[in-house]
């Protein structure tokens, strides 16, 4: 008799899934709660003993992989002078860059350094657990990562970095200070503001103009050789990426990038971990939340290059139509490309959100997990959204936090569907 | 557990007391598929799952002062949504259990399977569930749970011991007697017999998202 893995679970739907947390929420809010917390009572010393565990580790793997440091074919530096946005997968995390960013990876003993010059970084990391530390240094500020989704923003390169945390922790270390945070999910860090909540760094980004992308255009492109890594910086002339394999002695990486610094960074992180330094704000709904959320941007259409709207309707249902009669290929990028399409142009053109809910609808039915899911749940949002958060609103904002756990768009979801307490 | 895991529960836990609905929200996101797995594997459907669910995590959040990071937070939470199931089964008494999946019944293919000439099966497959679920529910909450945690839900006996609170002696005395309970039920029931030691190809069971690659 073997049973495992042979009864099939039935999913909840969304619907009810959304109630039962909203209902564990409310009921969770009415259990006594305390301004003493967990940690006064008996857990101090065992999380103290864990967090020095963990950093014990990390340097000792830091250190063994110091040793072997010659054999690493990974330490070969990746420089990136890029006018473009683009992509880089370096095994155990994914870089996007804005254009004119510019950048260099290290592996120094098995760690990895991303240092930038200047320009935006957006992360993705795997979980490294005890594997040393993933740092990307913007001046000086390191962003010391566990396992997450994270973006950093250095401007032109002479002003603060900007961290925004999508998912996971990390610890931000400021060297000219010995400033650390602990900045989680949802939240963003700046210099002057701390530890806030996402959608309240966007605010203060756009009111104070220095997230403003119009410095970028200003920017001089010339290779900078600053930072602990300017031996390798140079960028080779007329590339973009580059991603050639380079002769360790010769580019110095573990030279560059002094041991003694990155120990002082890991008992810095120590102390985050004791005492973050930030609090995760909770968002209530203000008119700002609207505005913010209205002002992220909807994935067009497909282009079909006709300019008439029932026209272009007409033709993406012949592609809609075409794959969803087709049994076989009912699960095709074109249909669900074509579904999205059709709600985006009975949004936006033809003014109708009634019509668009009812196609984004039929495309939820279908697709879960096609390319353009994500911006379908969001197209919900926005239209549920558009003008109070109501109900409906809440339920498709809870829905789209859970399915895209990543990005701005999620943290601003999460705080709409917040708005019940 | 990990220290790291260690540290992270402890930190999320934290952010719990002190009433921060976003981190609610995140631990019930982080263990709601699982919780919500274990029951269904109990109970055998998701009748009065959302109830189930939803004093599950309450409870979680009420006692959340009382976990002392002995045993990593995930253990915990199964230990109290199994007590919550517990509770249920002695309350529902066993009649409860006999009418598991007979709203999902003809209800066309399952989820994430597509029907490649095993429809014929399939529905075996489903009847055989049901009179599994039936036959469960003539045992007492404490031999049923046993019994699911173990043999449906994957679970060591030792596991398995600490979530029920029992020995593991008692345990796999429970566990056995179930065994016992079912295989005297099939020997007189060959669609149970046959769900139990499936001959040939196993029908894809699992359940994944509505969408074929």
């Amino acid at each position: 008799m073997n049973l495992r893995g042979r009864i099939p679970v039935e999913p909840l739907t969304d619907e009810r899934l959304t109630n039962i947390e909203r209902n564990v929420v409310r009921g969770a809010s009415d259990a006594p709660h305390t301004s003493s917390s967990f940690f006064s009572r008996t857990t101090w010393p065992a999380l103290a003993a864990a967090a020095v565990l963990v950093f014990a580790v990390g340097f000792v793997g830091w250190k063994i992989g110091r040793q072997n440091v010659t054999d690493t074919v990974a330490m070969q530096p990746i420089r990136v002078d890029t006018t473009t946005r683009t992509t880089i997968d370096i095994g155990d995390a994914t870089l996007i860059n804005d254009p004119n960013t510019q950048l260099v990876v290290t592996r120094p003993a098995g760690g990895v350094l991303v240092d930038m010059t200047r320009g935006k970084v957006e992360l993705e990391v795997v979980k490294r657990t005890t594997k040393p530390p993933f740092i990307v240094r913007a001046g000086s500020t390191d962003v010391i990562v566990v396992g997450t989704h994270f973006s950093v923003d250095y401007g032109d390169g002479t002003g603060d970095a900007i961290v925004e945390v999508t998912e996971g922790t990390v610890q931000v270390v400021r060297h000219d200070d010995a400033l650390v945070a602990s900045v989680s999910a949802g939240n963003g860090w700046t210099h002057k503001g701390g530890v806030v909540s996402l959608a309240q760094l966007h605010t203060q980004i756009a009111a104070s103009e220095q997230h403003a992308r119009t410095r970028f255009d200003s920017a001089d492109m010339t290779p900078s050789t600053s930072g602990t890594v300017a031996a390798t910086s140079v960028t080779v002339p007329g590339t973009n990426v580059d991603m050639s394999m380079h002769d360790h002695e010769t580019t110095t990486p573990t030279g560059t990038v002094p041991g003694e610094q990155v120990r002082t960074t890991g008992e810095s992180t120590g102390s985050a971990g004791e005492k973050p330094h930030g609090k995760r704000v909770v968002k209530t709904y203000t008119e700002n939340l609207h505005d913010a959320l209205r002002g992220q941007p909807i994935e067009p259409a497909y282009d079909t290059g006709i300019a008439d709207a029932q026209e272009a309707i007409n033709q993406h249902n012949k592609a809609a139509t075409q794959y969803g009669d087709n049994v076989d290929a009912k699960y095709g990028e074109t249909a669900s490309r074509a579904l999205y399409s059709i709600a985006v142009i009975q949004l936006l053109q033809q003014r109708d959100p009634a019509k668009a809910l009812a196609t984004l609808d039929r495309y939820l039915a279908r697709f879960s997990h096609k390319n353009d899911h994500p911006d379908a749940l969001w197209l919900r949002v926005r239209i549920l959204c558009e003008t109070r958060f109501d109900e409906k609103c809440r339920n498709a904002a809870s829905v789209y936090a859970r399915e895209v756990p990543s990005g701005a768009k999620s943290g601003m979801a999460e705080q709409v569907s917040a708005t019940i307490e | 557990m990990t220290a790291a895991a260690y540290v992270e529960d402890v930190l999320l836990v934290d952010r719990c007391l002190t009433g921060e609905p976003a981190a609610t929200r995140e631990l019930f996101r982080r263990h709601q598929k699982r919780v919500h797995g274990c029951l269904y594997r109990v109970l055998g459907s998701n009748r009065d799952m959302d109830d189930l669910l939803q004093d599950a995590f309450i409870e979680v959040f009420k006692s959340l002062r009382g976990w002392r990071a002995e045993a990593s937070l995930a253990t915990w939470v199964d230990r109290i949504s199994v007590r919550v199931a517990y509770r249920y089964l002695s309350k529902k008494g066993r009649r409860i259990a006999t009418d598991v999946l007979e709203d999902e019944d003809d209800a066309g293919p399952l989820p994430g399977t597509s029907d490649h000439g095993h429809g014929s099966r399939r529905q075996l497959a489903r009847d055989g569930v049901r009179r599994l679920y039936a036959v469960l529910g003539e045992l007492s909450p404490a031999a049923r749970l046993a019994f699911t945690l173990h043999e449906i839900d994957g679970r060591t006996l030792a596991e398995t011991a600490k979530l029920v609170g029992s020995t593991v002696t008692a345990t796999k005395l429970r566990v056995w007697r179930a065994r016992k309970r079912i295989e005297t039920a099939a020997a007189a029931d060959p669609i149970l017999a046959e769900f139990l030691v499936p001959s040939g190809e196993v029908i894809p069971f699992t359940i994944d998202d509505q969408e074929a690659p």
